[in-house]
C-alpha cells in the first residue's frame, strides 16, 4: 500500500474509532480509551527505536514525564508571572496563556526529542547495552530533579485544573483529549510505517542486524541512531504532554512510574517487533487487559499480569504474536527471529 | 564546615563504597565476565533484604547469618536463570533486544511481588550489635555500617582468590576472553558460565541482608542501584576486581560527600552523572588503556 | 606522483602489544595485490585500519592523494574503498535483495537505473537473483561469501579489500570466487586479497605483500616473493 492511501487509511480509523465512541456515549469508555491510546503512541516510539534500530530504551518513563512535566510547568506559569514578572511580561503571557494542548504537545515533544539526542549523543558511540543502562538511571536521575524542584510541587505533586469544556465547539474536555491522542496515535503509526519502507528505515534496519557490516555499506550509523532516538523520544514526550490534564494530578512517583517502561518494551514484544503492527496489536491488546485487570482484579495484579507476560512472551515466542502467522507467509525462506544485534 | 565533619563524611564514604563494591562484584561477574548485562542484578539485592527480614522478624536468625545461609539458594536460582538465559537468548544469539527485555521483566516481577507481599513501607532488621557506633576520638563509625563494610572486603577478597586460585575460577576468566579455547581442556563453557552466573546471584543475596543492615529497605531503592553499579563497573573496567573496588571507594566518597554538603536527596543524581560521565569520557575504565 | 593508495609508515598498537610495526605499502590504480602472512600477522589490522575501524597511532593512510585521519568507515566506503569481512555479516533480518539495497541506497552513485533493477543486475552477477527474497539464514556458505562480496560491490568501490573471501569453501568454489574478482579487477577495481588459501593467491595476485608479526618482509612479484628465504623460513617453511 502506498503511504499517502495508508495515511489517510489511518486517520479515517482513527476518525471513525472517534465517531463510534460518541456514538456509544460511555464516559468511561473515554477515559480507559485514552490510555488504551496513549499506550499505541508510546509503544510504536519505543519501537521505532527498539525495534526498528536494536537500540533498547528503559527510559520511556523519563520521556513521558519530560512531556508531562513541561505542561505542568507551563501551566503554572501563568500565575508565576503574576507575582514574579514585570507587569508587561505578565499581560503578555496572561494573553498566549493557557497554551493550547496542540502547542503544549509540540512543546513536550521537543524537549523530550532534545533530551533523547543529548543521551545518545553520550552513549551511542558504545554498544547497545550502554545505552540501555543510561537510560534506565536517566529515569532516576530525571525523577530526582523533579522532586527536588518546588515549582513543578516536588515531591508533593502538582494539581492541574481542567476546564470541563474546550473553547473548540464547546466540546467536552475528556472527549477533546481523546481525539487529541486518537490523532497522535494515528500520526505515530504514520511516522514508523514511513521509516519502515524508506532509505532510513533500511539504514536502521542493518544498524540493528550488524553496525559494523552497516558502516562498510555506506550507512552513517551515529547520525542514524541520533535521528532515530530523538525521533523516539519526542513521540514519547508528545504522548505525556496532554497527560496531566488527563489526570488533573501530577506527582512524581506516578509519572515516572516504571509502568511506562515495561509497558513500552512488553507491547512491541508482545505484538512484534518488525512493524508497525505488532505494537499497534500489543498495546491493543496488553493495554485492555490491564484497564480490565486493574478493575477486576486489582492495580499491582495487572502489573504482576505483564511483567509475566513480557518475560514470558521474549523467552516463548520472540517474535511476538504477529510471529505465529509467520507459517502463513512461505515466500521469504529461512525466517529468522529479528532483532537480535548487539 | 570543620574538618571533623570532612572526614567523618569521607569514613561513611569509604564504609559505604566497600558496600557498593559488595553489590558490584556480582554485576562485574555477569557482566565483566560472561557479557551478560543482568540489569535485575539490584532487584536479587533487594530480594536478599527481604529475605534477611523474614528470617530476622519471623525466626530471630541475626541478618549476617542469614546472609550467608541465603548465598546457597540465590546461588541456586542463579544456576536457573542462566540456563532459561541460555536456552532462551545466548544459544540462538539473541541476547540483544530479548535478553535485555527478559532481565528488565525480571527486575519488574521482582519489584511487584516484594510490593504486593510486604508493601511500600520501609522495613529493618535488628540485632543488638547494630545501634552502637565507635568513637575514635571525633570519628564515628557506626556498627550498622561498619560491619558489612567489612563483610563486604572478606567478600571481594575470597571472590578474588577464588578466581585466581582455584581452577574453577581460573576458568571464569578465561571464559570471558576465549571460550573455544576451554573447550580444548575439555570444559564445558556452559557449565563455567552457570556457575560463575550462579555466583554472582549468590553474591546479591549476601549483598541484600548487608543493605538492610545499613539501612531500611523499601522495594524499589534497587532502581538507585542499576545506574551506581554499572557506573562502578564500567568504571572499574569491566570486571577488573582490583577495578572494581577502587571505582565503588570512589562512588562511595563522592555521593557522601555530596549528601553532607548539599542533601541526601540529591545523591541518586550523583551516580548517574558519574555513570554518564564513565560512559563518555572513560568507557574502557579507570584502568584501562 | 603519488600513488592511488599509500601506506605511509603506520603503526598500530593494542595495549602493550604491537599489531602492526611501521608498514608501508603503495598499491597503483588496478593492482591486485595479494596480502599474506601466518594468523596474527596483522593482515586484518591492516583491513581494519584501511576501513577505519582502527586508526593507527603512527603514519599515515592516504588514498587517492586524501588522507584517511578522522574518516569515519562509512565516510571512506562512501570514498571507494570497501571491504567484505573474513566471517561474512550479512544482515539477518533483510532478504538477500535488501542486503544488497542497502549499499546501493548509502553509497551507490550510479542513478541511472532504478534501484530494484541494479540489485537485480548485482545479484545475477553472483547467480544470487533467483534468491534474492530468501533470507540470509537459508544460504549456503560460498552464497554467504558471495553475497558477503557482492554487498561490498554495491557500493561501487574503486578499491576492494576481500578479507578471507575464501575461508572454507571447497576447491571449485574458491575459483569461482577468484574467476569473480578477477572480472572484478577487469572491469578496473583494484583489489587487496587477503587470504590464506595460497593457490587461490597465486592464480590472482600481481604482486604479493607478505606480513610476518606485524612487520613487512616482502613485497614484490608473486613468484619472486614465495622463493624468497625470509618469507619461506617465516611463514612457509617453518
Amino acid at each position: 500500500m502506498r503511504m499517502p492511501i495508508f495515511s489517510l487509511l489511518a486517520l479515517v480509523v482513527a476518525a471513525a474509532l472517534f465517531a463510534a465512541f460518541l456514538a456509544i456515549g460511555n464516559e468511561y469508555l473515554f477515559f480507559a480509551g485514552y490510555v488504551v491510546v496513549q499506550y499505541v503512541v508510546i509503544a510504536t516510539a519505543w519501537n521505532i527505536l527498539g525495534g526498528y534500530c536494536g537500540y533498547v530504551n528503559f527510559g520511556t518513563g523519563a520521556f513521558f514525564a519530560v512531556g508531562a512535566y513541561a505542561t505542568v510547568a507551563l501551566h503554572k506559569l501563568q500565575n508565576y508571572s503574576e507575582n514574579n514578572f514585570p507587569p508587561a511580561v505578565a499581560e503578555v503571557i496572561a494573553v498566549i496563556f493557557p497554551l493550547p494542548i496542540p502547542v503544549l504537545i509540540l512543546i513536550g515533544g521537543l524537549l523530550s526529542g532534545i533530551i533523547g539526542l543529548l543521551m545518545g549523543y553520550l552513549t551511542l558511540r558504545l554498544r547497545g547495552v550502554f545505552f540501555a543502562i543510561a537510560t534506565l538511571a536517566l529515569a532516576v536521575v530525571l525523577q530526582t530533579l523533579v522532586v527536588n524542584w518546588d515549582y513543578v510541587g516536588g515531591s508533593r505533586g502538582a494539581t492541574i485544573l481542567r476546564p470541563p469544556t474546550t473553547s473548540l465547539f464547546g466540546m467536552d474536555y475528556i472527549h477533546y483529549l481523546f481525539a487529541l491522542m486518537l490523532l497522535l496515535a494515528a500520526i505515530s503509526i504514520i511516522i514508523a510505517r514511513g521509516i519502515e519502507r524508506s532509505t532510513f528505515g533500511y539504514g536502521l534496519a542493518s544498524i540493528r542486524d550488524d553496525e559494523l557490516a552497516a558502516e562498510a555499506a555506506g550507512v552513517p550509523t551515529l547520525r542514524l541512531k541520533l535521528a532515530c532516538t530523538a525521533i523516539s523520544g519526542a513521540l514519547m514526550g508528545m504522548a505525556g504532554a496532554p497527560f496531566p490534564y488527563y489526570v488533573g494530578y501530577v506527582e512524581p512517583a506516578s509519572t515516572f512510574s516504571l509502568i511506562y517502561a515495561v509497558n513500552a518494551i512488553a507491547m512491541p514484544m508482545v505484538g512484534g517487533t518488525a512493524g508497525w503492527l505488532g505494537p499497534l496489536l500489543g498495546s491493543l491488546t496488553l493495554g485492555s487487559l490491564q484497564q480490565i485487570a486493574s478493575v477486576t482484579i486489582s492495580s499491582e495484579a495487572s502489573l504482576l499480569l505483564i511483567g509475566v507476560i513480557l518475560v514470558a512472551f521474549v523467552v516463548l515466542a520472540p517474535r511476538g504474536m504477529l510471529g505465529w502467522f509467520d507459517r502463513l507467509r512461505p515466500k521469504r525462506k529461512g525466517m529468522v527471529a529479528t532483532g537480535g544485534g548487539h | 564546615m570543620s574538618v571533623e565533619f570532612l572526614i567523618n563524611a569521607l569514613a561513611a564514604g569509604l564504609l559505604i563504597g566497600c558496600f557498593y563494591a559488595a553489590v558490584t562484584i556480582g554485576i562485574s561477574i555477569s557482566f565483566g565476565f560472561l557479557d551478560i548485562a543482568n540489569i535485575s542484578h539490584p532487584a536479587f539485592v533487594i530480594a536478599g533484604s527481604y529475605a534477611a527480614y523474614l528470617l530476622n522478624q519471623g525466626v530471630g536468625i541475626d541478618p549476617l547469618l542469614s546472609g550467608l545461609l541465603l548465598t546457597i539458594p540465590f546461588f541456586l536460582l542463579g544456576c536457573l536463570f542462566y540456563d532459561i538465559y541460555f536456552h532462551a537468548f545466548e544459544q540462538h544469539g539473541r541476547e540483544g533486544l530479548s535478553g535485555l527485555a527478559f532481565f528488565f521483566g525480571l527486575m519488574f516481577i521482582i519489584e511487584v511481588v516484594l510490593i504486593m507481599i510486604f508493601g511500600v513501607d520501609f522495613r529493618y532488621v535488628e540485632a543488638g550489635y547494630l545501634n552502637s557506633t565507635w568513637r575514635l576520638g571525633f570519628l564515628d563509625l557506626p556498627l550498622r555500617l561498619l560491619i558489612p563494610s567489612l563483610v563486604a572486603v572478606l567478600l571481594f577478597v575470597a571472590l578474588q582468590l577464588f578466581l585466581s586460585t582455584t581452577f574453577q575460577g581460573r576458568a571464569i576468566i578465561a571464559v570471558s576472553q576465549d571460550p573455544s579455547a576451554l573447550s580444548l581442556l575439555s570444559i564445558r563453557p556452559r557449565r563455567i558460565k552457570r556457575l560463575a552466573f550462579g555466583l554472582s546471584v549468590a553474591s546479591a543475596g549476601l549483598a541484600g541482608a548487608l543493605l538492610i543492615m545499613i539501612q531500611p529497605v523499601e522495594p524499589s531503592i534497587g532502581r538507585e542501584y542499576i545506574g551506581r553499579v554499572f557506573a562502578i563497573c564500567v568504571l572499574g573496567g569491566m570486571g577488573s576486581l582490583p577495578g572494581t573496588l577502587i571505582a565503588a571507594l570512589l562512588l562511595g566518597v563522592i555521593e557522601s560527600l555530596t549528601s553532607s554538603y548539599y542533601g541526601p536527596a540529591w545523591a541518586p543524581a550523583v551516580s548517574f552523572t558519574f555513570l554518564l560521565a564513565t560512559l563518555t569520557l572513560r568507557p574502557r575504565g579507570l584502568l584501562g588503556r | 606522483m603519488t600513488a592511488f593508495l599509500e601506506i605511509d609508515a603506520i603503526t598500530k598498537k593494542f595495549g602493550g602489544f604491537t599489531a602492526l610495526d611501521n608498514i608501508t605499502i603503495s598499491v597503483g590504480r588496478g593492482e591486485r595485490v595479494g596480502l599474506i602472512g601466518p594468523n596474527g600477522s596483522g593482515k586484518s589490522t591492516v583491513v581494519n585500519c584501511l576501513s577505519g575501524v582502527f586508526s593507527p597511532e603512527l603514519g599515515a593512510i592516504r588514498f587517492r592523494d586524501q588522507d584517511l585521519r578522522g574518516l569515519r568507515a562509512f565516510e571512506r566506503t562512501r570514498l571507494g574503498i570497501a571491504r567484505s569481512f573474513q566471517l561474512p555479516k550479512p544482515f539477518r533480518s533483510l532478504t538477500v535483495a535488501e542486503n544488497v539495497r542497502v549499499p546501493l541506497l548509502y553509497a551507490g552513485r550510479g542513478r541511472s537505473k532504478a534501484i530494484d533493477e541494479q540489485c537485480h543486475d548485482l545479484l545475477t552477477r553472483v547467480a544470487l537473483h533467483d534468491k534474492a527474497d530468501w533470507l540470509p539464514a537459508a544460504l549456503t556458505q560460498v552464497e554467504l561469501r558471495k553475497l558477503e562480496l557482492i554487498r561490498a560491490v554495491a557500493t561501487e568501490p574503486e578499491l576492494l579489500l576481500a578479507d578471507e573471501a575464501m575461508a572454507g569453501l571447497s576447491g571449485s568454489e574458491v575459483t569461482e570466487i577468484v574467476a569473480f574478482l578477477l572480472q572484478l579487477s577487469d572491469d578496473g577495481v583494484t583489489i587487496i586479497m587477503i587470504e590464506h588459501i595460497m593457490s587461490a593467491v597465486m592464480s590472482f595476485s600481481n604482486r604479493l605483500v607478505v606480513l610476518v608479526s606485524g612487520k613487512k618482509v616482502a613485497d614484490g612479484d608473486p613468484q619472486v616473493v614465495v622463493k624468497d628465504p625470509i618469507v619461506e623460513s617465516a611463514y612457509l617453511g617453518q
